[in-house]
């Protein structure tokens, strides 16, 4: 068995009477391009806000490369290593793209507390520039955010959460809203990342999800489904009816 | 890029500098009270501006630091630098003391809490009867002397020099926290409060910082204001003049840190000229905010862009655009 | 016994008018989001237009109509010029509402002269009448009934009414009340006007109590933005409370610590807003 790089175990989450997820459990492998599939309200962002602390899940476990971060608060787990974009952009609108990324980068760095040096000294404006520039947006470094087109602040999103340095990366639906070619753009994008760099995707495009995703977990009404690699998981036949008949 | 932001400090600096070689005791001591709301105005928007908390309490701190110096010098006969450093340690003690609470409240609501603070301080300050002078206040405040022949703070034009020298340390310093990883973490909160808490900024103790700088530079201008008039009474906490250091940095363009502090220095003057001319001058300073509302909602600091876009663009297409 | 009677009764005057400030007030902010903290010049400026009136025909009556409709007509005015530009910042609401407070308080000097002006109340509430034991003026026991009688009147109007319901809506959310159907630029209009009349009615009905001054429009509007957010932003219960309860500690303060008036004010209102930031009955804004 290879090194599972997280780990979900029995996960738990009611709101008032409403179960949004019941008992759901996988493994993500280092490395992999893991999707999450399923209807609306079947629970992905649920899973995604559990897995980074956001809400407290009633019972069961999460793990990051074997450490139990279960109650463990959103900012412990991001210096641990868990990053996430958000459904909704989740940026600073009046600041730079490079500044953008500077502020997620800084606590990584432990550089987050000075008040008498400059944040962005020649080590980190260096980071965040070739961050940029490996992402190919290093054109927006000195434009505000809110001057970005939507799908170029989708981009940025993943740069912040990259700066961040994470092991595992958690992109929740990151071609939401976008034009067909500005979702071809942000799938090489994502091909491009490095691949050691454990990813968990929630994605409502199949097709955008086939292109990425090695292993596939189905979740609906809460509930795990199916899981598995990604060529079985395609022709499961309870996968087919959810998703194409309901 | 950094080099250049203290560059252009220290020119600015220089070139006032020069100005009691050009005009009368008259306008030296203008400027000098320019330069007091003005730097007070630009400590206010690392608050307001930068860190997205709109004070209308702020003028406290200036008054605050007024009376303990005064209350140092004239009650207790301390030497005025002694004084001097009393009142403002206490009032960032108070600030210190105060903020953790304040930072709880957001928006239009801290807006208010910091009112009420205001209104509690200047009805301490005019109900204190004896001991604040009442509505009286506290005449008879000795300058601090530097001890050095050619300086004498008790000319105009010395008094003018020091509080430049203060009021651009003071910049410097606060450019430079402007610059730093914490600096930069109050826009962010500014921005997008919760997406701090998550990179793992602790939000609450960087508004506390925010606060406490902007009480500081409030009660060393508020110092120098002391000095400067020899005098303090309740007028230096009247909300009113809290009013006027938040319109500085709304007019100045919230956030800008120069901007701010040229809108403050320009009211001042404006006021004063106004004050002499006419009985009309709040009729014409009122009608300056509306006018700066309409015309620059960006604030003075954004001139810059608004000429160069209407430089560029046609004047019909120009027309068409800023009427949506 | 005597002295709590008294206070309470002063109290509740001051409580009484400051409901009348504050309701205009609260329910433009919990609408629109706006602090106009140009209110305290239009209680002014109908209180001064009410003067005139008064000393002209002598009706009481008459200018308090003149007061409500002269401060209602140029609120209206500011509403339909200025809504857009108050609507894209907070820092623009306080930059130019105040900058209208300072052109009209002006103005009322131009016009009015900077003497201290008192309206004579009705001549059939001038005397004075024994309640609880103590001689109270009828005009003030008047202002606290009517108080009670305004407040009645506006729950109705909120609760009851579909005005109020409509208005309601939007200060509940104003996106889905547009996608209701609602104008909510007209709902706007109307609210902004009706509380700019109410605190120029309310200049007028206070100045025999208060007189008429420069600098009465800026203590009147320090201790109605308060008593809103104090009470909660939107919320008109909490308007009433919160009036009542500003004009009784004001009262009793006054009489009993007059070193501290201002202390005792304020420092509970940093309390309260600490412990409770939206307001004693205020929700959450967005």
């Amino acid at each position: 068995m290879t090194e599972s790089a997280l780990t979900v175990d029995n996960l738990t989450v009611r709101f008032g009477g409403i179960v949004a997820l019941a008992d759901v459990s996988l493994t993500v492998r280092a490395g992999s391009r893991h999707g999450i599939l399923g209807p609306n309200g079947s629970g992905k962002t649920t899973l995604f806000n559990a897995i980074t602390g956001m809400i407290m899940p009633q019972s069961g476990r999460v793990l990051l490369a074997g450490r139990e971060i279960t109650r463990l608060a959103p900012h412990a787990r991001v210096s641990l290593g868990l990053a996430r974009t958000f459904q909704i952009t989740s940026l600073f609108p009046s600041l730079t793209a490079r500044e953008n990324v500077v502020l997620a980068a800084l606590p990584a760095l432990r550089r987050h507390r000075g008040a008498w040096r400059p944040a962005a000294d020649r080590e980190v404006a260096e980071r965040a520039d070739r961050l940029l520039t490996d992402l190919g947006l290093s054109h927006l470094a000195d434009r505000p955010v809110v001057s970005l087109g939507y799908g170029e602040q989708r981009q940025l999103e993943i740069a912040v959460a990259l700066a961040t340095n994470p092991r595992v990366l958690l992109l929740d639906e990151p071609t939401a809203g976008l034009s067909a070619a500005e979702t071809r753009t942000v799938v090489s994008l994502i091909q491009r990342l490095p691949a050691d760099l454990t990813i968990v995707l929630i994605e409502h495009d199949l097709g955008v999800v086939f292109d990425l995703a090695d292993h596939l977990t189905v979740l609906a009404h809460g509930e795990r489904i199916a899981d598995g690699p990604a060529r079985f998981v395609r022709e499961d036949p309870v996968v087919k009816e959810v998703y194409l008949g309901g | 890029m950094r080099g250049r932001g203290e560059l252009i400090v220290l020119l600015g600096a220089a070139i006032l500098a020069c100005a009691p070689l050009l005009f009368g005791v008259y306008w030296t001591n203008l400027l000098t009270q320019a330069i007091i709301f003005g730097g007070a105005a630009l400590g206010l928007d690392i608050l307001v501006g930068r860190t997205g908390m709109p004070s209308l309490g702020h003028g406290a701190f200036f008054g605050l630091a007024g009376y303990g110096v005064a209350l140092g010098v004239t009650r207790w006969s301390w030497n005025p630098w002694l004084a001097a450093a009393f009142g403002i340690l206490a009032t960032i003690a108070i600030a210190l003391a105060f903020a953790p609470l304040a930072v709880r409240a957001r928006g239009l609501t801290f807006l208010t809490v910091m009112l009420a603070f205001g209104q509690v301080c200047w009805g301490l300050a005019t109900r204190g009867g004896e001991f604040t002078g009442g509505e009286n206040g506290l005449p008879g405040i000795r300058r601090p002397s530097l001890g050095l022949d050619f300086w004498d703070l008790d000319s105009p034009d010395g008094f003018y020099l020091f509080t430049l020298l203060v009021a651009t340390i003071l910049t410097l310093a606060i450019a430079r926290l402007a610059a730093s990883p914490v600096g930069l973490s109050l826009q962010g909160i500014r921005d997008n409060d919760r997406r701090m808490l998550a990179l793992g900024y602790n939000v609450a103790a960087r508004r506390v910082v925010a606060f406490v700088v902007a009480a500081a530079a409030g009660a060393v201008y508020g110092a120098l204001s002391a000095f400067f008039n020899g005098f303090v009474g309740p007028g230096s906490l009247d909300w009113r003049l809290s009013a006027q250091l938040l319109l500085s940095v709304v007019i100045g363009g919230a956030g800008s840190l120069w901007g701010p502090f040229a809108a403050g220095g320009a009211l001042h003057i404006v006021r004063t000229y106004l004050t002499g001319e006419t009985q009309r001058w709040p009729m014409v300073l009122g009608a300056l905010y509306v006018i700066a509302v309409l015309v620059l909602p960006g604030g003075i600091a954004s001139i810059g862009g608004v000429l160069r876009r209407r430089w560029r663009r046609p004047r019909r297409q120009a027309a068409l655009e800023s009427a949506p | 016994m005597r002295f709590w009677i008294f206070q309470t009764l002063n109290g509740l005057t001051t409580g009484a008018l400051l409901f009348f400030v504050a309701s205009g007030l609260t329910v433009v902010f919990g609408l629109m989001r706006i602090l106009n903290l140009a209110h305290g010049a239009l209680f002014l400026f109908g209180g001064y237009v009410g003067l005139t009136v008064r000393e002209e025909t002598g009706s009481f009556l008459l200018a308090l109509l003149a007061g409500a409709v002269a401060a209602g007509l140029l609120g209206l005015a500011i509403q339909q010029a200025f809504t857009r530009t108050l609507l894209r910042s907070p820092f623009n609401q306080v930059l130019l509402t105040l900058g209208i407070a300072f052109i009209l308080g002006n103005a009322i000097l131009w016009i009015w002269g900077g003497e201290p002006q008192r309206i004579r109340p009705p001549e059939a509430l001038q005397r004075s009448r024994e309640v609880f034991g103590v001689y109270y003026p009828v005009y003030r026991l008047f202002l606290i009934v009517l108080a009670g009688l305004a407040g009645v009147l506006l729950w109705l109007l909120w609760e009851r009414s579909r005005l109020g319901a409509i208005v309601r809506a939007c200060v509940d959310d104003r996106a889905i009340a547009t996608a209701m159907g609602i104008r909510v630029d007209r709902v706007f209009a109307i609210v902004f006007t009706t509380g700019a009349a109410l605190a120029g009615a309310t200049g007028v009905l206070g100045a025999p109590v208060l007189g008429l001054s420069i600098g009465l429009e800026f203590d009147v509007l320090l201790l109605a933005v308060v008593v809103v957010v104090v009470g909660g932003i939107g919320s008109l219960t909490g308007a009433f409370v919160g009036s009542m309860a500003v004009g009784l500690l004001d009262a009793f303060a006054k009489a009993k610590f007059p070193e501290l008036s201002y202390f005792t004010i304020f420092a509970p209102v940093i309390l309260i807003l600490l412990l409770r930031p939206t307001g004693l009955f205020g929700r959450a804004l967005e």
